[in-house]
């Protein structure tokens, strides 16, 4: 354990050197959450019977959160690698999961206050109604989303190695999976050839599940497929990437 | 407690770059013995920075094996990472944080406390001056500053082996000889060291035995005195004519040398064979050219390692 704390320790000396990150990170979703939840509110309200629309979107931006916490840090292992750091580290006394775990940590932490913030933002500026007796489950599925999407960046990066291929395939990926996804609209109405993708979206199902513990929609099945899909996608993805640390790194 | 503390055998090692494949080490067998200062000596490209990246579980071998202090490399990599420190070819820093930064995450990293690293670190910041840039940011430091906070925090943790690989490069000749005793003295009490290098003087101060490779082979191995003995008993022979005459150097081109150079009246040339035999050539020579100064003694290792290339 002291390795991994060692390591969250290092990610965080690194990520408040660029205080820039962070500002990504943590501000951009909540501008996100009041510039989108705010105007689109009057479009959508028609459209979605009984709900708000930020309410409804308040769980994709807390997906947002997990995503950019978790993307953005995967970039520090191309700094690493320009640095030469990256190679020492490989020879330090610890199992390279205690690296990948280590960095986890500190990104799940600033998942939460960066979602803490969104959710005082909703709360307190957009005045939307929230359940907080679902704090919990809530608090859960932030971090098992930010582990989900850290080792899937993780495994990105270290199977692209070049740093511009890997910036082009991140900012595609972040188009792509943010839109075609439930985060904006409801999946029902998206086009109908979006919808299909979009239903096996994993940022589907961690908005739905975030949107569950927030204000409650969805049937129990629902929800127990979407927990299930979701744990799986972190589980490959956290297989891959210590498959990728692991293996011959030339 | 075996006496190989590091056994590598058939070791090999391919690169592979899109469809091409770079044989880098090419069934490699060495051992290094427990306290030992061991060189892996080589030209650019003869693999030695690879094989340091096998024994330290950064790449894993395509062929043979390698066990350090018993565990396999590929089987129990974290057992061989407990094992060792290495300074790496590459200037390995964090670039955004301080030097103390630097050296305190390599303490933490390595399982020790804040206070534990302090005092560790304490006698290799004087060692190798880095005081007045503590607080510094590693990425604004010259090549020279990086390579002294990369070796800092390898000598400060007390693993039984060390990898240094072209550790000195880039450093002061003061700090350079500072760093190399402090070397030679932890090896006293015991610390195996691996010392990669181009610089064939410094092996030859050090390194107790080494091995010279190219081409991811090796060429010789031993002690400077068995390398030697490999390279037709090399001898070196300097020479400074009273009187210098072109005739003079073209008589002792006729001598055969291996190698001969002359810089500023002095002669160098390096010979094989026996030591007496040379004597008599160079007192019959000198009867013709009188000499002013004459040396005879066992070759360098850089004039070992270009005869044994040579052949």
């Amino acid at each position: 354990m002291r390795f991994v704390l060692a390591n969250a320790y290092r990610e965080y000396r690194i990520r408040l050197t660029n205080p820039v990150l962070p500002l990504w990170d943590v501000v951009v979703p909540v501008i996100y959450l009041l510039i989108f939840g705010a105007s689109l509110d009057r479009w959508f309200s028609i459209e979605m019977a009984n709900i708000d629309y930020p309410l409804f979107f308040l769980g994709g931006v807390l997906a947002m959160v997990t995503f950019s916490v978790a993307m953005n840090s995967s970039y520090t292992f191309f700094e690493d690698i320009q640095s030469g750091i990256f190679h020492e580290l490989l020879t330090y006394p610890f199992a390279r999961r205690d690296l990948m775990f280590g960095r986890f940590l500190f990104n799940a932490l600033f998942s939460l206050a960066g979602s803490a913030l969104c959710l005082l933002a909703a709360r307190y500026v957009l005045e939307v109604p929230l359940d907080f007796m679902r704090i919990q489950g809530l608090v859960f599925w932030l971090v098992v989303g930010t582990a989900g999407w850290y080792f899937f960046f993780s495994w990105l990066a270290l199977s692209i190695r070049g740093f511009n291929a890997y910036h082009t395939t991140t900012s595609s990926l972040y188009i792509l999976l943010m839109f075609i996804s439930d985060l904006f609209y409801p999946l029902d109405k998206l086009p109908p050839s979006v919808q299909m993708p979009a239903y096996w979206n994993p940022i589907t199902w961690e908005i739905d599940l975030l949107r569950h513990f927030t204000y409650g929609p969805g049937t129990w099945f629902e929800k127990s497929w979407e927990s299930a899909g979701f744990l799986i996608f972190a589980g490959v993805s956290y297989w891959l990437a210590n498959r990728s640390l692991n293996s011959s790194l030339e | 407690m075996p006496d190989e503390i590091i056994q590598v055998e058939q070791l090999k090692h391919v690169y592979t770059r899109g469809a091409g494949r770079i044989t880098a080490v090419d069934e490699l067998t060495f051992a290094v013995r427990r306290g030992e200062i061991f060189g892996l000596l080589g030209p650019n490209g003869a693999g030695k920075s690879t094989v340091v990246k096998v024994l330290s579980t950064i790449l894993k071998p395509s062929g043979g094996r390698a066990l350090v202090d018993g565990f396999d490399v590929c089987r129990n990599p974290l057992q061989v990472r407990r094992r060792l420190a290495a300074v790496l070819q590459e200037n390995s820093v964090e670039t955004m944080l301080s030097v103390w930064d630097n050296l305190l995450l390599y303490g933490l990293l390595h399982g020790y406390s804040r206070s534990q690293t302090a005092r560790r670190a304490g006698s290799y910041i004087e060692l190798l001056q880095l005081r007045p840039v503590l607080k510094q940011r590693a990425q604004s430091l010259s090549g020279g500053f990086k390579r002294r906070v990369q070796v800092a925090k390898a000598l400060m943790v007390e693993t039984p082996i060390l990898f240094l690989d072209e550790a000195t490069t880039g450093m002061d000749p003061l700090i350079k000889t500072a760093t190399l005793k402090k070397i030679q003295e932890q090896a006293e009490q015991g610390r195996t060291v691996i010392l990669t290098t181009q610089l064939l003087g410094e092996a030859e101060s050090l390194c107790q035995r080494m091995i010279l490779m190219d081409k991811g082979r090796e060429l010789a191995s031993g002690t400077l005195a068995e390398l030697r003995l490999l390279s037709k008993r090399l001898l070196r022979v300097q020479l400074r004519f009273l009187k210098a005459d072109a005739n003079a150097l073209k008589s002792l081109r006729e001598l055969g040398p291996r190698q001969l150079k002359e810089s500023a009246g002095e002669i160098i040339m390096v010979v094989s064979g026996g030591a007496d035999e040379w004597i008599r050539k160079i007192a019959a020579f000198s009867e013709k050219w009188p000499l002013e100064h004459f040396e005879i003694h066992g070759a360098n290792l850089e004039e070992i390692f270009l005869e044994l290339y040579r052949q």
